[in-house]
């Protein structure tokens, strides 16, 4: 379980890198609002276009923070049945979850990945700038594509567990709900 | 088997059987959809759901608001604004019987004006303000209790995360949700602080007075408190004034809180990288979510299955006020298994039409949601406030810190009935500011 203990790990860590990263896009995104809206304000001189990068950046953004939802098992759960069931039929439980949610975001993956061809077919840009959404959305898509392996990870892991009888280390996040972050 | 009411009756019965398997709520929500959704008008526009509704999520501008509401939380608390708040508050009625419980209450509400979170929200109150009451000999039923009902109004106080949340759901204006929410937060507070005043007046010993504080230590908390209340004035008056959008105040009021936390000093490049990596995984989380939401609500809407239960439900001939008594003692017996929020997310779609059916306003109902998700924040047996306290003040027994909830649990069933039986008082403000 080691092993496998260290490649959770590492994977954790590389998935926070990739939210850090998009979570810096976001600052930059407040930030130049701020400006814009002082501008608009104080000269009556908005950032040009600033709404069409936005709408870019904030997809890549959003996209860049779901590796990390899938790595760290942030995903709410409800474990009533488990708690009734006993300890290794809980573990069998989580398999089959984590199975459903490996399901989940390779449709998603998928889906996205021909939503994103057709983007790309029709040559979509943005309103005022023109700049093409293709991009964004290919980056996007790559991002939550990469859930995929991360969450086949994540069963395996969960299999090996279950099938060991060997508890997680540490509960993190399952049962916790929106309400905890909210 | 082709009716479209009866699968879909059987999509949401699938639903709850994979979340009872562990399933995560927003995959149930997804997978469930598609496949009744399929049953109904083939699998491969079913497919093609997930691909729109996240398609529809990830580039929905509106919904930016979370992730930036949430990163002017988290700096807020790395700056020490909820201490300011806090300490302002205590300066002006701490020396008062039951006064630091009461600041605590005022800090909660100030800080949930930066702050659209109750978990944060109690988090940060709980190291700012259960120390003081400590020191002065509070009981601990009342300390702890006034943290965590008092850490619910980060949801209700605009701005308010899961308003955003509600309003993209329900397709509505999410600053008609925040103007509404004005008269209650205000009627919220001031049943808190009365739940106070009535503790202390049974039981004086729980929160007894203290020292006054002098005018000049009122003059150093006003001038240690500029920057929580210019941050709170400058989005409430943006928001109301119509001065920016909701996202606008979003984007200002983390990039000011930033310049707060940097400006101060606190922010060291590990709290920084731990306020980012905190935002993406709730980010990520509520997304996951959202996804699965949009799907569901797409099949159940299809399904025709709200038009169906809301005319079966008229049927019955009930009183509206009826329903609505046994909606929301629904969802306080589903809180007891279920999180709030997904409760909610999980049951608007055929529950809105079911209300707005017997005439009752989609932003009306959206203040009613955020005060049953207060509810289920403190109430038995799931009442996250209570565990975020519990986990920081390991000394204090649960039992402790429920018991120090009843009086605000009853001041927020107070607050649930008056607005549940006067709509008007909720929906006098957008009324009058013409949103409606």
């Amino acid at each position: 379980m080691n092993a496998i203990d260290r490649l959770e790990r590492r994977i954790r860590g590389w998935t926070r890198a990739i939210a850090i990263v998009g979570l810096l896009g976001l600052l930059v995104i407040s930030i130049s609002t701020m400006v814009d809206v002082l501008l608009r304000w104080i000269a009556n001189a908005p950032i040009k276009g600033l709404n069409d990068i936005n709408v870019l950046a904030v997809v890549i953004v959003i996209a860049a923070c779901l590796p990390l939802v899938v790595a760290e098992r942030q995903n709410i759960t409800i474990k009533f049945l488990g708690s009734a069931v006993g300890p290794r039929a809980s573990l069998w439980l989580d398999a089959f979850g984590s199975l459903a949610l490996l399901v989940y975001v390779a449709a998603v993956g998928w889906q996205l990945a021909v939503y994103t061809q057709e983007l790309a077919q029709a040559g979509r840009t943005t309103w005022l700038l023109l700049l093409p959404v293709t991009p964004s959305w290919i980056l996007a898509t790559v991002l939550v594509l990469l859930c995929v392996p991360i969450q086949a990870v994540v069963f395996a892991v969960d299999v090996v567990r279950a099938a060991t009888g060997t508890p997680p280390p540490a509960e993190r996040g399952h049962d916790a709900g929106a309400g905890a972050a909210l | 088997m082709t009716d479209p009411v009866l699968i879909g009756v059987l999509g949401f019965v699938g639903m709850f059987v994979l979340i009872g398997l562990h399933v995560p709520i927003g995959a149930a929500m997804a997978i469930a959809g598609v496949v009744a959704f399929g049953a109904i008008s083939g699998f491969k526009p079913a497919l093609s759901l997930f691909g729109t509704e996240a398609s529809s999520a990830l580039g929905n501008l509106d919904l930016v608001a979370i992730p930036l509401f949430l990163l002017m939380g988290s700096f807020a608390s790395t700056a020490g604004l909820s201490a300011d708040i806090y300490h302002l508050a205590h300066a002006l009625i701490g020396h008062r019987r039951g006064g630091l419980a009461s600041s605590t209450i005022l800090g909660c509400a100030g800080f949930g004006a930066v702050c659209g979170s109750s978990v944060a929200t109690a988090a940060a109150m709980t190291n700012v303000a259960l120390p003081e009451m400590r020191k002065r000999g509070y009981r601990a039923a009342l300390a702890t209790g006034s943290i965590a009902s008092g850490g619910t109004l980060g949801i209700l106080i605009p701005p308010s995360i899961i308003m955003v949340i509600y309003a993209l759901v329900s397709e509505q204006f999410v600053i008609t949700l925040y103007v509404a929410a004005a008269i209650p937060s205000m009627l919220a507070v001031m049943l808190l602080l009365s739940a106070v005043a009535a503790v202390v007046r049974i039981d004086p010993a729980a929160g007894p007075a203290g020292p006054k504080s002098t005018w000049a230590e009122r003059l150093a908390a006003l001038r240690r408190g500029w920057g929580v209340v210019s941050l709170a004035l400058i989005i409430f008056v943006g928001i109301y004034a119509g001065i920016f959008t909701v996202n606008e105040a979003a984007a200002i009021g983390a990039a000011l809180a930033f310049l707060f936390a940097a400006g101060r000093r606190r922010l060291t490049l590990r709290a920084f990288v731990q306020t980012l990596a905190e935002t993406a995984s709730t980010t990520g989380m509520i997304y996951m979510i959202l996804i699965g939401s949009n799907i569901l609500t797409y099949f159940v809407t299809s399904s025709g299955m709200p038009e169906a239960m809301v005319a079966g439900i008229k049927a019955l001939d009930a009183p509206p006020l009826m329903v609505l008594a046994v909606l929301l003692v629904a969802y306080i017996i589903l809180g007891a298994v279920f999180e709030e929020v997904s409760a909610m997310l999980i049951t608007m779609p055929f529950v809105l039409p079911l209300v707005v059916g017997y005439g009752y306003h989609p932003v009306w109902w959206g203040i009613i949601m955020v005060v049953v998700i207060e509810i289920g924040m403190i109430c038995p047996p799931i009442g996250l406030n209570v565990f975020v306290v519990h986990n920081m003040t390991r000394d204090v027994p649960m039992k402790t810190i429920y018991a120090g909830i009843m009086p605000f649990l009853y001041a927020e069933f107070v607050l649930l009935a008056i607005l549940v039986l006067f709509p008007g008082l909720t929906m006098w403000l957008p009324t009058a500011m013409g949103m409606k």
